[in-house]
Protein backbone atom coordinates (compact mmCIF):
# COMPACT_ATOMS: atom_id res chain seq x y z
CA UNK A 1 0.00 0.00 0.00
CA UNK A 2 1.45 3.37 -0.85
CA UNK A 3 1.41 5.54 2.27
CA UNK A 4 0.74 8.84 0.39
CA UNK A 5 -3.06 7.32 -0.76
CA UNK A 6 -4.17 8.81 2.70
CA UNK A 7 -2.79 12.09 1.58
CA UNK A 8 -5.79 13.88 -0.16
CA UNK A 9 -4.01 16.22 -2.98
CA UNK A 10 -4.67 19.90 -3.27
CA UNK A 11 -7.08 19.34 -6.35
CA UNK A 12 -9.10 17.08 -3.92
CA UNK A 13 -9.02 18.92 -1.33
CA UNK A 14 -9.86 22.33 -3.15
CA UNK A 15 -13.10 20.14 -4.58
CA UNK A 16 -14.09 19.39 -1.37
CA UNK A 17 -13.79 23.33 -0.29
CA UNK A 18 -15.69 24.52 -3.36
CA UNK A 19 -18.85 21.33 -2.18
CA UNK A 20 -18.93 23.44 0.98
CA UNK A 21 -16.36 21.46 3.04
CA UNK A 22 -15.01 24.95 4.45
CA UNK A 23 -12.72 23.12 7.03
CA UNK A 24 -10.87 21.03 4.44
CA UNK A 25 -9.11 24.76 4.00
CA UNK A 26 -7.01 23.58 7.12
CA UNK A 27 -5.39 21.42 4.97
CA UNK A 28 -3.98 24.10 2.77
CA UNK A 29 -3.35 26.12 6.09
CA UNK A 30 -1.30 23.11 7.24
CA UNK A 31 0.24 22.67 3.84
CA UNK A 32 1.40 26.34 2.36
CA UNK A 33 1.52 28.27 6.02
CA UNK A 34 5.37 28.27 5.96
CA UNK A 35 5.56 28.60 1.94
CA UNK A 36 3.62 32.13 1.98
CA UNK A 37 5.30 32.65 5.49
CA UNK A 38 8.80 32.55 3.77
CA UNK A 39 7.02 34.90 0.87
CA UNK A 40 5.35 37.58 3.00
CA UNK A 41 8.26 37.51 5.19
CA UNK A 42 11.14 38.83 2.51
CA UNK A 43 8.42 41.57 1.45
CA UNK A 44 7.12 43.44 3.86
CA UNK A 45 8.03 44.29 7.54
CA UNK A 46 8.04 41.47 10.27
CA UNK A 47 5.08 43.42 12.61
CA UNK A 48 2.72 43.34 9.10
CA UNK A 49 4.06 39.79 8.03
CA UNK A 50 0.91 38.06 10.19
CA UNK A 51 -1.73 39.93 8.75
CA UNK A 52 -0.58 40.11 4.93
CA UNK A 53 0.16 36.13 5.68
CA UNK A 54 -3.65 35.97 6.58
CA UNK A 55 -5.33 38.44 3.95
CA UNK A 56 -3.28 36.09 1.23
CA UNK A 57 -4.85 32.69 2.51
CA UNK A 58 -8.35 35.00 2.65
CA UNK A 59 -7.84 36.33 -0.91
CA UNK A 60 -7.02 32.63 -1.59
CA UNK A 61 -9.78 30.75 -0.12
CA UNK A 62 -12.24 33.80 -1.87
CA UNK A 63 -10.64 33.15 -5.33
CA UNK A 64 -10.96 29.22 -5.07
CA UNK A 65 -13.09 29.02 -7.81
CA UNK A 66 -11.05 30.45 -10.31
CA UNK A 67 -8.10 27.71 -9.60
CA UNK A 68 -7.70 26.09 -12.76
CA UNK A 69 -5.18 23.62 -12.06
CA UNK A 70 -3.30 24.05 -14.78
CA UNK A 71 -0.25 24.52 -12.28
CA UNK A 72 0.74 23.59 -8.52
CA UNK A 73 -1.50 25.18 -6.51
CA UNK A 74 1.98 26.18 -4.53
CA UNK A 75 2.57 28.42 -7.29
CA UNK A 76 -1.28 30.15 -7.74
CA UNK A 77 -0.82 30.84 -4.17
CA UNK A 78 2.50 32.44 -3.98
CA UNK A 79 1.09 34.50 -7.20
CA UNK A 80 -1.86 35.83 -4.56
CA UNK A 81 0.93 36.72 -1.86
CA UNK A 82 3.33 38.69 -3.87
CA UNK A 83 0.31 40.50 -5.20
CA UNK A 84 -0.94 40.87 -0.77
CA UNK A 85 2.60 42.07 -0.15
CA UNK A 86 2.37 44.81 -3.70
CA UNK A 87 -0.95 46.08 -2.69
CA UNK A 88 0.42 46.22 1.73
CA UNK A 89 3.11 48.56 -0.43
CA UNK A 90 0.76 50.70 -2.27
CA UNK A 91 -1.49 51.25 0.47
CA UNK A 92 1.49 51.96 2.49
CA UNK A 93 2.55 54.52 0.65
CA UNK A 94 -0.25 56.45 -0.13
CA UNK A 95 -0.32 57.24 3.09
CA UNK A 96 2.09 60.53 3.96
CA UNK A 97 2.66 59.60 7.17
CA UNK A 98 4.65 56.75 6.00
CA UNK A 99 7.46 57.90 3.67
CA UNK A 100 10.87 57.53 4.24
CA UNK A 101 12.45 60.38 7.22
CA UNK A 102 16.23 61.29 7.21
CA UNK A 103 18.73 58.26 7.79
CA UNK A 104 19.07 56.77 11.65
CA UNK A 105 22.36 57.64 12.70
CA UNK A 106 23.22 54.12 13.64
CA UNK A 107 22.79 53.36 10.30
CA UNK A 108 24.92 56.01 9.12
CA UNK A 109 27.44 54.64 11.74
CA UNK A 110 27.23 51.16 9.96
CA UNK A 111 28.22 52.20 6.78
CA UNK A 112 31.43 53.97 8.32
CA UNK A 113 32.07 50.77 10.54
CA UNK A 114 31.46 48.86 7.36
CA UNK A 115 33.85 50.56 4.46
CA UNK A 116 36.56 51.02 7.34
CA UNK A 117 37.10 47.38 8.06
CA UNK A 118 36.33 44.12 6.15
CA UNK A 119 34.40 42.60 8.52
CA UNK A 120 31.06 42.45 5.64
CA UNK A 121 29.79 38.97 6.91
CA UNK A 122 29.68 39.68 10.88
CA UNK A 123 28.06 43.37 9.78
CA UNK A 124 25.77 41.85 7.46
CA UNK A 125 23.78 40.84 10.62
CA UNK A 126 23.28 44.01 12.30
CA UNK A 127 20.02 45.23 12.69
CA UNK A 128 21.17 48.48 10.87
CA UNK A 129 22.00 46.77 7.98
CA UNK A 130 18.24 46.42 7.60
CA UNK A 131 16.87 49.12 8.90
CA UNK A 132 19.47 51.37 6.44
CA UNK A 133 18.06 48.94 3.59
CA UNK A 134 14.22 49.39 4.65
CA UNK A 135 15.16 53.01 4.15
CA UNK A 136 16.63 52.83 1.00
CA UNK A 137 13.96 50.50 0.05
CA UNK A 138 11.30 53.21 1.04
CA UNK A 139 12.43 55.83 -1.03
CA UNK A 140 11.15 53.42 -4.19
CA UNK A 141 7.76 53.01 -5.19
CA UNK A 142 5.31 50.00 -4.50
CA UNK A 143 6.00 48.19 -8.06
CA UNK A 144 9.97 48.83 -8.09
CA UNK A 145 10.43 47.55 -3.99
CA UNK A 146 8.06 44.39 -5.34
CA UNK A 147 10.17 43.80 -8.30
CA UNK A 148 13.53 44.43 -6.87
CA UNK A 149 12.84 42.57 -3.56
CA UNK A 150 12.11 39.45 -5.97
CA UNK A 151 14.73 39.55 -8.84
CA UNK A 152 17.33 41.26 -6.62
CA UNK A 153 17.41 40.44 -3.44
CA UNK A 154 15.53 37.35 -3.95
CA UNK A 155 17.09 35.79 -6.95
CA UNK A 156 13.89 35.44 -8.64
CA UNK A 157 14.54 35.04 -12.50
CA UNK A 158 12.87 37.55 -14.60
CA UNK A 159 10.32 35.13 -16.40
CA UNK A 160 9.47 34.04 -12.74
CA UNK A 161 8.99 37.38 -11.51
CA UNK A 162 7.05 38.21 -14.45
CA UNK A 163 4.53 34.94 -13.68
CA UNK A 164 4.03 36.43 -10.31
CA UNK A 165 3.38 39.62 -11.25
CA UNK A 166 1.43 38.66 -14.24
CA UNK A 167 3.88 41.54 -16.05
CA UNK A 168 5.28 40.92 -19.34
CA UNK A 169 9.38 39.57 -18.49
CA UNK A 170 10.57 42.93 -20.30
CA UNK A 171 8.79 44.90 -17.75
CA UNK A 172 10.15 43.19 -15.26
CA UNK A 173 13.44 43.75 -16.70
CA UNK A 174 13.09 47.37 -17.01
CA UNK A 175 11.58 48.01 -14.34
CA UNK A 176 14.24 45.42 -12.35
CA UNK A 177 17.13 47.38 -13.93
CA UNK A 178 15.66 51.55 -13.03
CA UNK A 179 14.52 50.08 -9.22
CA UNK A 180 18.17 48.97 -8.67
CA UNK A 181 19.72 52.24 -10.57
CA UNK A 182 17.33 54.24 -8.35
CA UNK A 183 17.99 52.41 -5.48
CA UNK A 184 22.33 52.42 -5.51
CA UNK A 185 21.80 55.95 -6.35
CA UNK A 186 20.17 56.93 -2.46
CA UNK A 187 23.05 54.35 -1.17
CA UNK A 188 25.61 56.33 -3.06
CA UNK A 189 24.15 59.89 -1.13
CA UNK A 190 24.77 58.19 2.16
CA UNK A 191 28.58 57.39 1.75
CA UNK A 192 30.50 59.72 3.56
CA UNK A 193 32.60 62.85 1.73
CA UNK A 194 35.09 61.81 -0.53
CA UNK A 195 34.52 58.11 -1.06
CA UNK A 196 32.59 57.63 -4.50
CA UNK B 1 44.73 44.19 3.26
CA UNK B 2 42.30 46.54 1.50
CA UNK B 3 39.99 45.49 -0.52
CA UNK B 4 39.52 46.66 -3.52
CA UNK B 5 35.66 46.42 -3.88
CA UNK B 6 33.59 49.37 -4.49
CA UNK B 7 32.40 51.13 -1.38
CA UNK B 8 28.66 51.21 -3.20
CA UNK B 9 29.19 47.47 -4.72
CA UNK B 10 30.58 46.43 -0.44
CA UNK B 11 27.15 48.24 1.12
CA UNK B 12 25.03 46.59 -1.40
CA UNK B 13 26.40 43.50 -0.77
CA UNK B 14 26.06 43.55 3.43
CA UNK B 15 22.66 44.63 2.58
CA UNK B 16 21.56 41.56 0.79
CA UNK B 17 23.67 39.55 3.00
CA UNK B 18 21.37 41.35 5.92
CA UNK B 19 18.29 40.62 4.29
CA UNK B 20 19.08 36.81 3.60
CA UNK B 21 19.84 36.16 7.02
CA UNK B 22 16.60 36.79 8.62
CA UNK B 23 15.30 34.60 11.31
CA UNK B 24 11.82 32.84 11.03
CA UNK B 25 8.63 34.30 11.46
CA UNK B 26 6.55 33.90 14.20
CA UNK B 27 2.83 33.77 14.28
CA UNK B 28 0.38 34.86 17.10
CA UNK B 29 -1.16 31.71 18.66
CA UNK B 30 -4.52 32.49 17.24
CA UNK B 31 -3.31 33.31 13.40
CA UNK B 32 -4.91 29.89 12.41
CA UNK B 33 -8.16 30.42 14.04
CA UNK B 34 -8.43 33.89 12.77
CA UNK B 35 -7.83 33.13 9.13
CA UNK B 36 -10.92 29.55 9.59
CA UNK B 37 -13.01 32.46 11.18
CA UNK B 38 -12.72 34.95 8.57
CA UNK B 39 -13.34 32.58 5.98
CA UNK B 40 -16.47 30.90 7.78
CA UNK B 41 -17.84 34.29 7.52
CA UNK B 42 -17.29 34.64 4.24
CA UNK B 43 -19.86 34.26 1.17
CA UNK B 44 -17.93 30.85 -0.94
CA UNK B 45 -14.87 31.48 -3.30
CA UNK B 46 -15.20 33.11 -6.19
CA UNK B 47 -12.85 33.68 -9.77
CA UNK B 48 -9.35 34.11 -8.99
CA UNK B 49 -9.13 38.61 -8.99
CA UNK B 50 -7.64 39.29 -12.74
CA UNK B 51 -6.08 42.64 -13.07
CA UNK B 52 -8.31 44.86 -15.03
CA UNK B 53 -6.20 44.37 -18.62
CA UNK B 54 -7.31 47.38 -21.06
CA UNK B 55 -8.52 45.65 -24.35
CA UNK B 56 -8.23 47.21 -27.26
CA UNK B 57 -9.11 45.83 -30.96
CA UNK B 58 -5.88 46.17 -32.09
CA UNK B 59 -3.22 44.41 -30.34
CA UNK B 60 -0.53 46.22 -28.64
CA UNK B 61 2.23 45.37 -30.52
CA UNK B 62 0.77 46.06 -34.00
CA UNK B 63 -0.96 49.46 -32.62
CA UNK B 64 2.82 50.52 -31.19
CA UNK B 65 4.12 49.85 -34.84
CA UNK B 66 1.81 51.52 -36.56
CA UNK B 67 1.98 54.57 -34.40
CA UNK B 68 6.14 54.65 -35.05
CA UNK B 69 5.03 54.30 -39.19
CA UNK B 70 2.95 57.36 -39.08
CA UNK B 71 6.00 59.41 -36.94
CA UNK B 72 7.90 58.34 -39.37
CA UNK B 73 5.92 58.96 -42.74
CA UNK B 74 4.70 62.32 -40.78
CA UNK B 75 8.48 63.33 -39.51
CA UNK B 76 9.55 62.87 -42.98
CA UNK B 77 6.87 64.55 -44.87
CA UNK B 78 7.53 67.58 -42.20
CA UNK B 79 11.30 67.41 -42.83
CA UNK B 80 10.65 67.33 -46.17
CA UNK B 81 8.14 70.19 -46.39
CA UNK B 82 9.61 72.38 -44.04
CA UNK B 83 12.01 74.28 -46.37
CA UNK B 84 14.95 76.72 -44.87
CA UNK B 85 14.56 79.48 -47.37
CA UNK B 86 12.42 81.91 -48.41
CA UNK B 87 12.08 83.06 -52.27
CA UNK B 88 13.89 85.29 -54.12
CA UNK B 89 13.24 87.95 -56.52
CA UNK B 90 14.99 90.78 -58.84
CA UNK B 91 13.42 93.69 -60.75
CA UNK B 92 15.89 94.73 -63.46
CA UNK B 93 16.32 97.72 -64.46
CA UNK B 94 15.76 99.52 -61.24
CA UNK B 95 14.12 102.62 -62.12
CA UNK B 96 12.94 105.43 -59.56
CA UNK B 97 11.12 107.17 -62.27
CA UNK B 98 8.41 105.64 -64.42
CA UNK B 99 7.26 107.14 -67.55
CA UNK B 100 3.86 106.21 -68.67
CA UNK B 101 5.42 103.17 -70.21
CA UNK B 102 7.84 100.95 -68.72
CA UNK B 103 9.41 97.56 -69.46
CA UNK B 104 9.96 95.30 -66.58
CA UNK B 105 12.50 91.67 -65.89
CA UNK B 106 11.03 89.95 -63.21
CA UNK B 107 13.03 87.18 -61.79
CA UNK B 108 11.36 85.24 -58.72
CA UNK B 109 12.14 81.51 -57.92
CA UNK B 110 12.55 79.17 -54.18
CA UNK B 111 15.24 77.02 -53.98
CA UNK B 112 13.47 74.50 -51.74
CA UNK B 113 10.49 73.48 -52.73
CA UNK B 114 9.59 75.65 -55.33
CA UNK B 115 7.41 78.53 -56.08
CA UNK B 116 3.49 78.81 -55.43
CA UNK B 117 2.38 82.22 -56.56
CA UNK B 118 4.10 85.56 -58.12
CA UNK B 119 1.85 88.72 -57.70
CA UNK B 120 2.53 92.17 -58.66
CA UNK B 121 0.24 95.19 -57.67
CA UNK B 122 1.20 98.69 -57.61
CA UNK B 123 -0.31 101.03 -54.96
CA UNK B 124 -0.99 104.72 -55.07
CA UNK B 125 -3.11 106.64 -52.09
CA UNK B 126 -6.04 104.68 -51.19
CA UNK B 127 -5.49 102.41 -54.84
CA UNK B 128 -4.38 99.45 -55.19
CA UNK B 129 -4.32 97.86 -58.46
CA UNK B 130 -3.09 94.58 -59.07
CA UNK B 131 -0.94 94.15 -62.06
CA UNK B 132 -0.50 90.68 -62.39
CA UNK B 133 -1.00 87.16 -60.51
CA UNK B 134 0.21 84.25 -61.76
CA UNK B 135 -0.11 80.57 -60.09
CA UNK B 136 2.76 78.54 -60.27
CA UNK B 137 1.52 75.55 -58.13
CA UNK B 138 1.80 72.44 -59.89
CA UNK B 139 -1.37 69.99 -60.22
CA UNK B 140 -0.98 67.94 -57.12
CA UNK B 141 -0.88 71.07 -54.87
CA UNK B 142 1.33 71.75 -52.15
CA UNK B 143 2.13 67.80 -52.53
CA UNK B 144 3.21 68.20 -56.12
CA UNK B 145 1.96 64.54 -57.02
CA UNK B 146 1.41 65.09 -60.30
CA UNK B 147 3.98 67.67 -61.41
CA UNK B 148 7.46 69.13 -60.67
CA UNK B 149 7.40 72.46 -58.95
CA UNK B 150 8.70 75.71 -60.76
CA UNK B 151 12.43 76.44 -59.32
CA UNK B 152 12.45 79.98 -61.35
CA UNK B 153 10.49 81.70 -63.29
CA UNK B 154 11.26 85.09 -65.42
CA UNK B 155 9.10 86.82 -67.23
CA UNK B 156 8.76 90.75 -68.85
CA UNK B 157 6.90 93.16 -66.86
CA UNK B 158 4.90 95.68 -68.47
CA UNK B 159 3.38 98.57 -66.88
CA UNK B 160 1.24 101.11 -68.77
CA UNK B 161 0.33 103.71 -65.94
CA UNK B 162 -2.03 105.58 -67.82
CA UNK B 163 -3.75 102.25 -68.52
CA UNK B 164 -3.72 101.33 -65.13
CA UNK B 165 -5.64 104.32 -64.37
CA UNK B 166 -2.66 105.42 -62.55
CA UNK B 167 -1.85 109.23 -62.07
CA UNK B 168 1.46 110.99 -61.84
CA UNK B 169 3.20 111.28 -58.66
CA UNK B 170 4.23 108.68 -55.63
CA UNK B 171 3.31 104.99 -56.45
CA UNK B 172 4.71 101.65 -54.63
CA UNK B 173 5.58 98.57 -56.97
CA UNK B 174 4.30 95.80 -54.81
CA UNK B 175 5.66 92.19 -55.82
CA UNK B 176 5.16 89.38 -53.78
CA UNK B 177 6.34 85.54 -53.86
CA UNK B 178 4.90 82.61 -51.97
CA UNK B 179 6.38 78.84 -52.04
CA UNK B 180 5.04 75.54 -52.02
CA UNK B 181 6.19 74.58 -48.37
CA UNK B 182 4.68 74.18 -45.20
CA UNK B 183 5.54 76.59 -43.39
CA UNK B 184 3.50 79.42 -41.93
CA UNK B 185 0.41 76.63 -41.41
CA UNK B 186 1.03 75.86 -45.25
CA UNK B 187 0.59 78.72 -46.67
CA UNK B 188 4.16 78.83 -47.19
CA UNK B 189 7.04 81.25 -46.90
CA UNK B 190 6.78 84.05 -48.79
CA UNK B 191 8.94 87.07 -50.20
CA UNK B 192 7.76 91.00 -50.94
CA UNK B 193 9.93 93.37 -53.00
CA UNK B 194 9.00 96.92 -52.39
CA UNK B 195 9.97 99.57 -54.82
CA UNK B 196 8.76 103.49 -54.75
CA UNK B 197 8.80 105.07 -58.04
CA UNK B 198 7.35 107.93 -59.15
CA UNK B 199 5.36 107.98 -62.41
CA UNK B 200 5.12 110.76 -64.74
CA UNK B 201 3.78 111.30 -68.49
CA UNK B 202 5.65 112.67 -71.29
CA UNK B 203 4.86 115.68 -72.30
CA UNK B 204 3.35 115.68 -76.09
CA UNK B 205 5.94 117.28 -78.35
Amino acid sequence: MNFTDNIPDDALVIRNILRGNINSFEILLDRYQDHVSRIVRNHVPRDEAPEVAHDTFVRAYQSLGGFKGTGPFKHWLAKIAIRCCHDFWRGYYQNQENLAGPLPDDCRDWVDHLLADQSAERDAERVEARDLLQWALGQLSASERTVLTLTHLNEYSAAEAAELLDWSVIRVKVQSHRARKKLRKILSKILPQGIA
Amino acid sequence: MKSSKKPLDKIEAALIAAYRKQEELQFPPDWRQQVMQDISSMAGPTAFPQEKKVRTMIPRRIGALAAVAVAAVVGWLILANLDRYDPWITLKPDLADLESHAAFWLEAGDVDSGLRHVKVTVIQKEMKIEVLSRNLEPPGGIWHTTGDAVKKVDFPLALDAQALGLQEGQATLVITARDLSWRNWFRGRSTTMKKEMVIYYKKSP
